[in-house]
């Protein structure tokens, strides 16, 4: 529930809080955003609720303030958080991979034996992390997130945002990739509650695309996405 | 004189990455090798293939049909090279070196960007899924040559106005349908993306409805073949997303609308087109070289390329251009088919993909190595770019040369070769050779060792074609091909059993000839006689 008044804030935050916004049609668009599962999710802990809120205080700062002090600290922040609300085991527990090690080190007899441990050792960790950040980016599990029409607004976005020469650019990627790696740390990841936290960046990029996004391209994506998730049929 | 100097070490890096140990790597011609190998032989020797069919143009293999291009196309290799590893796998050796050069043509013709074609040949040549591909005797890879040979001469005919050359990409592309059954689906999707794209520059010329009209033509035969086997067990019918049981099961639910229905399919298809596109898949463990749970896997593509990929699809405009409708439409078409497709991710079905992927992955790479030139920090960086390639290249050549052929001899049916390899020499000591066809831990494959033994032993294809079919094996010349069960086994003196290692007899009266390991030691067959 913590999404709707974010949504509203950046909305009328980027038609510089004029009133007379609520009356425009456009407006209806933001209806799209409703029932984005993303935005639906919320923790147990109240603390963890109130992370969106200090990731869209450090946007407003930023965006207000150009600070790089307040940006290295946003992005310290999003780490912190993304480290908080998954502390369960990390992939640097698992016994599987360390067995990995060891066992590809006694079959590769094709090199002699003190190469071995340059090529089968614990950098396999950061690879397995980055694979697992990866898997993130698929189609289906942004639009299971996301719904399927907000991922062209999204893409839009980052290219719009990415155009853009401020510290916002860099803040709004940034989070994002920080995110995404601290998503790929735990043994089960959980996109969701990662995600979570960077809810008013991903609400900043497509709203920011909103006034140059085809309509009616959205609107098709809209209903097929309500069509498409409407049932539990999971394959 | 740098020019040819790239164009030399692509040559060598190329040749060398598709050649280099081709016999044991991968460990022994797959299912469908041995099934093309075969067919190939027997068809070079009595113009019919293992079931007795006259020259077909859709081959009978394992339950299944196979496309016949591949198996035409390692004839000559067959007859000149006799039956090995390196015969059946030529062609698509052939098709794989020459799909670098082309593909790098093909983004020249695009693009007019040399250093950008370039990158592509190389990127192409480093690339894990097409190196595996091109050294097995590959449908798919041959197809992929086709296709990528085709949209060569197409562009290149509408560049340079030689409309011959784009009469003669329309025959490349019909080929393409012989070649492999996932190009039914995306040869015609990408014939109308390219006629409707290029409508103006084709309509200049009305000689392009020549090529249109051979394309056509080269699709009756499959076409007829088609509607022959509709109702069947050939491929195109068994592996369509409505053989998934999830999805049989779904339609059959009377308590289900038809609208449910459809959301069914739907879902099953976006979830399938969605894993092909799943970076993970694309850039990580794609390849399953290893055990499905082991991290030491290696994607499609070489993982430093993920970044280029992203980058790459925001620059599709900035260095193809006109092109990059085509690209984009490209690139969402390529997984289309193998997601209509049941029994999980399959690379073979899903190899087209690679030629937009790399044209997304060029892209990106040349921004940021331009992007590095201009700033002096960046400038030392893309040296450590540079090496986290090699290092990423140099890892999945110890992993593909070293660990893949020790740990995969059971997904390749190791063992019969060597069995062949036995009976050989001593095939007239045995009045009959009596072979298991299980194998695998508890037995729990079944084998095709009717194929390798008269395969690697060069049997006069005539044998198979008198063959005698029982209950579940078969019988041709000395050979039977039957389960054994030790007990119930009439046991005689000059009879060759082969059975596999987890089939150990009790009795003690047999003699074992021969113990045949896989690559890890692990014992996989026994030969023994009475």
């Amino acid at each position: 529930m913590i999404a709707l008044p974010i949504v509203l804030f950046i909305y009328f935050w980027l038609n510089n809080f004029k009133i007379r916004e609520i009356f425009k049609p456009k407006i209806l668009l933001l209806l799209a955003l409703l029932p984005v599962p993303i935005f639906a999710f919320s923790y147990q802990k109240l603390l963890f609720n109130l992370f969106p809120l200090l990731t869209l205080l450090f946007l407003f700062l930023i965006v207000r303030f150009e600070s790089k002090v307040v940006f290295v600290f946003g992005l310290i922040f999003i780490l912190l958080a993304g480290l908080m609300v998954n502390n369960g085991d990390t992939i640097f527990m698992r016994s599987d991979i360390a067995k990995a090690i060891s066992q590809h080190q006694l079959d590769a007899q094709f090199l002699p034996f003190k190469l071995r441990p340059l090529f089968y050792n614990g950098l396999i960790y950061f690879y397995f992390l980055l694979g697992q950040t990866a898997n993130f980016l698929s189609l289906k599990n942004l639009y299971d997130l996301l719904l399927l029409a907000n991922f062209y607004p999204l893409i839009l976005g980052i290219i719009l945002v990415a155009k853009k020469s401020s510290l916002i650019k860099y803040f709004l990627l940034g989070s994002l990739a920080i995110g995404f790696l601290v998503m790929g740390l735990p043994v089960s990841p959980s996109s969701i509650s990662i995600l979570f936290i960077l809810i008013p960046v991903i609400i900043y990029l497509i709203l920011s695309s909103f006034e140059k996004m085809n309509k009616k391209i959205y609107l098709g994506f809209f209903l097929l996405s309500l069509f498409i998730q409407l049932n539990n049929f999971n394959p | 004189m740098k020019f040819k100097l790239i164009i030399f070490f692509l040559v060598i890096l190329t040749i060398a990455t598709r050649s280099f140990r081709i016999e044991t790597v991968p460990p022994n011609l797959s299912n469908d090798e041995i099934s093309i190998a075969y067919d190939a032989y027997s068809v070079s020797r009595t113009l019919r293939d293992e079931h007795n069919h006259f020259l077909p143009l859709s081959f009978q293999s394992h339950g299944t049909y196979k496309a016949p291009l591949a198996i035409y196309l390692a004839i000559p290799s067959t007859i000149i090279l006799g039956n090995s590893e390196l015969s059946v796998r030529l062609p698509s050796i052939l098709a794989g070196f020459l799909t670098v050069f082309l593909l790098g043509a093909l983004i020249f013709e695009l693009t007019k960007n040399r250093t950008l074609a370039f990158l592509g040949s190389f990127i192409l040549a480093v690339t894990p899924v097409h190196i595996h591909y091109s050294r097995m005797a590959t449908e798919a890879n041959i197809a992929l040559f086709l296709v990528v040979l085709g949209l060569y001469l197409f562009f290149y005919g509408l560049n340079h106005t030689k409309y011959f050359a784009t009469i003669i990409s329309f025959a490349a592309f019909g080929l393409s349908l012989y070649a492999y059954h996932t190009q039914w689906g995306f040869t015609p999707l990408l014939v109308f993306l390219l006629l409707f794209f290029y409508r103006k520059e084709l309509l200049k010329q009305k000689l392009f409805l020549i090529g249109a009209g051979l394309f056509v033509l080269l699709l009756i035969p499959i076409f007829v073949t088609f509607t022959q086997n509709i109702g069947t067990t050939s491929r195109e019918n068994t592996q369509m997303i409505f053989q998934d049981p999830f999805v049989i099961g779904q339609l059959s639910n009377n308590s289900i609308n038809i609208l449910q229905k459809f959301q069914v399919v739907l879902k099953t298809f976006i979830s399938n087109y969605s894993n092909y596109n799943n970076p993970q898949y694309i850039f990580f463990k794609g390849m399953q070289l290893l055990g499905e749970q082991d991290p030491f896997q290696v994607g499609l593509f070489l993982f430093p390329f993920l970044i280029s990929f992203f980058v790459g699809l925001f620059l599709v405009k900035k260095y193809f251009g006109a092109h990059k409708n085509f690209i984009y439409s490209l690139l969402i078409i390529s997984p289309l088919v193998p997601a209509l497709t049941t029994g999980g991710m399959n690379n073979p079905r899903n190899l087209i993909s690679v030629a937009p992927i790399i044209l997304i992955i060029s892209a990106g790479s040349l921004f940021i190595w331009e992007s590095f030139r201009d700033n002096k920090f960046l400038k030392f960086l893309k040296w450590g770019v540079l090496f986290l390639i090699s290092i990423s290249f140099f890892y999945f050549m110890v992993i593909y040369y070293g660990l893949f052929p020790i740990y995969s001899g059971v997904n390749y049916q190791y063992g019969y070769k060597q069995i062949a390899e036995y009976i050989k020499p001593n095939y007239n000591e045995f009045e009959k050779i009596i072979i298991d066809p299980r194998f695998g831990e508890t037995n729990r494959y079944s084998g095709v060792p009717h194929l390798y033994i008269p395969y690697f032993t060069n049997l006069d294809p005539n044998q198979l074609l008198r063959r005698k079919d029982i209950k579940d094996g078969v019988i041709f010349d000395k050979y039977e091909i039957r389960e054994i069960n030790w007990n119930l086994e009439n046991l005689k003196p000059d009879y060759l059993y082969v059975v596999p290692n987890s089939n150990q007899p009790e009795k003690k009266d047999l003699q074992k000839l021969l113990e045949i390991n896989l690559p890890n030691n692990q014992p996989a067959f026994d030969l023994y006689t009475y």
